[in-house]
């Protein structure tokens, strides 16, 4: 089983600029004016991550948008947003979009510990976000402590419902009886139907709870935490995410493909390495002067 | 390719003061607007739908998000130093963190 990405291409590795402030680093007040004189507030920053960074650093054309946005860092002391500049409005969750945003923090992810921004975040100028890190810094910096050197990675088990339904017609004494008197069509087959249809489903619940409870206890010992989300759609029968340490990925990975093999029935699509999207909970509070 | 529910449900995320419960309900709408976006590209995935299809359903189901945000008066980017940023909540972990 391979594992697979959000999209992946060659990107260039992120450069390392030095602090000191070249022509185009203005100061964050002259930056933000600079904004509002484009259009009055018609350009924003975009925000795809939190690193720890006391340096500027620019990651290159790989941002949002048609035209691939720059790239580049808003810092506060050790920490730094990676942001890119984009028009302000809605931005769609479309695949391009999504993509962009998962590429900018593939590449960053690389050589940083990421805290992820959900998709979407759009702060109106340099001084907000300078503002963000401000208020935030604590606890930004412990989660960053707390994330070091970890990935996560996604696992989305399904099923052929049909498939295991035959199955358990083969495995289960009782329902291989009753869909012998349903399709006899002696007499009424109304309460056989009904029966059938209860211990299908009860066997199928069964069967999907075990399937989850030995996938989840094989990955524990390579894994440092879980998230278990709904599943998608109604083949889906387990949507978790796991969080790896850096020295384990290869063992989760191994582990993977164990089970992979072990169970040939089921579909299994696993990807990553992700930024710790499923464990990172970092939620802000902001009162809109109205 | 199922990158969004990801995107959608972690990291970290924006609670605007002052959105009253009419707006929750407009949020449940949202999510479950999301989630069928989420389905459509499971079964593009799964090969059960075609591109066509799933370009589409992800129109519809996009301008149906734009205009929910829209009445609620999202796209507004986000400024702490206009209004005042009241809370900072930080956890860590999965549903079973073990510790190392």
């Amino acid at each position: 089983m391979t594992r697979g990405q959000g999209k992946s291409s060659k990107k260039k590795p992120a450069s390392k600029k030095p602090a000191a402030k070249s022509k185009s680093e203005k100061s964050p007040r002259a930056a933000a004016a600079g904004a509002n004189e484009l259009h009055a507030g018609s350009r924003g920053k975009y925000v795809y991550c939190v690193i720890k960074s006391p340096e500027a650093m620019h990651f290159g054309a790989i941002g949002l948008g048609t035209e691939p946005a720059d790239v580049h860092t808003v810092n506060y002391r050790d920490l730094a947003a990676v942001v890119s500049d984009t028009p302000i409005g809605v931005h769609d969750p479309t695949r391009d979009n999504v993509l962009a945003h998962q590429r900018v923090n593939e590449t960053v992810m690389r050589e940083h510990t990421v805290i992820p921004m959900s998709f979407g975040t759009v702060f109106k100028t340099r001084d907000d976000i300078i503002e963000l890190l401000r208020s935030a810094y604590d606890a930004f910096g412990d989660v960053l402590n707390k994330m070091s050197n970890k990935l996560e990675f996604g696992l989305k088990i399904l099923w052929d419902r049909d498939l295991v339904v035959r199955e358990i017609e083969n495995d289960d004494e009782d329902v291989r009886r009753l869909k012998t008197e349903i399709s006899s069509q002696s007499g009424s087959t109304y309460f056989a139907r009904m029966q059938y249809g209860r211990l299908i489903d009860a066997a199928l619940q069964q069967r999907s709870e075990q399937y989850v409870a030995e996938i989840f206890a094989a990955l524990r010992e390579v894994s440092v935490a879980s998230r278990t989300n709904k599943p998608i759609g109604d083949k889906m029968i387990m949507n978790a995410a796991f969080l790896v340490s850096r020295d384990q990925e290869e063992a989760f990975d191994t582990k993977v493909k164990q089970i992979g093999a072990r169970y040939d029935k089921l579909t299994f699509k696993y990807t990553g390495p992700w930024p710790p999207y499923n464990f990172v909970n970092i939620r802000l509070k902001l009162e809109r002067a109205s | 390719m199922l990158i969004l529910d990801r995107m959608l449900v972690g990291g970290i995320k924006w609670v605007l003061g002052k959105i009253a419960a009419a707006v929750d309900e407009q949020m449940n709408d949202a999510e479950g607007l999301r989630e069928q976006l989420l389905a459509a590209q499971m079964r593009l995935e799964l090969g059960e739908i075609t591109e066509e299809e799933f370009a589409e359903t992800e129109r519809e189901v996009l301008a149906r998000i734009r205009e929910l945000q829209e009445r609620r008066g999202g796209g507004q980017p986000l400024s702490p130093l206009d209004g005042k940023l009241t809370g900072v909540e930080a956890t860590f972990g999965g549903d079973d963190e073990r510790g190392e």
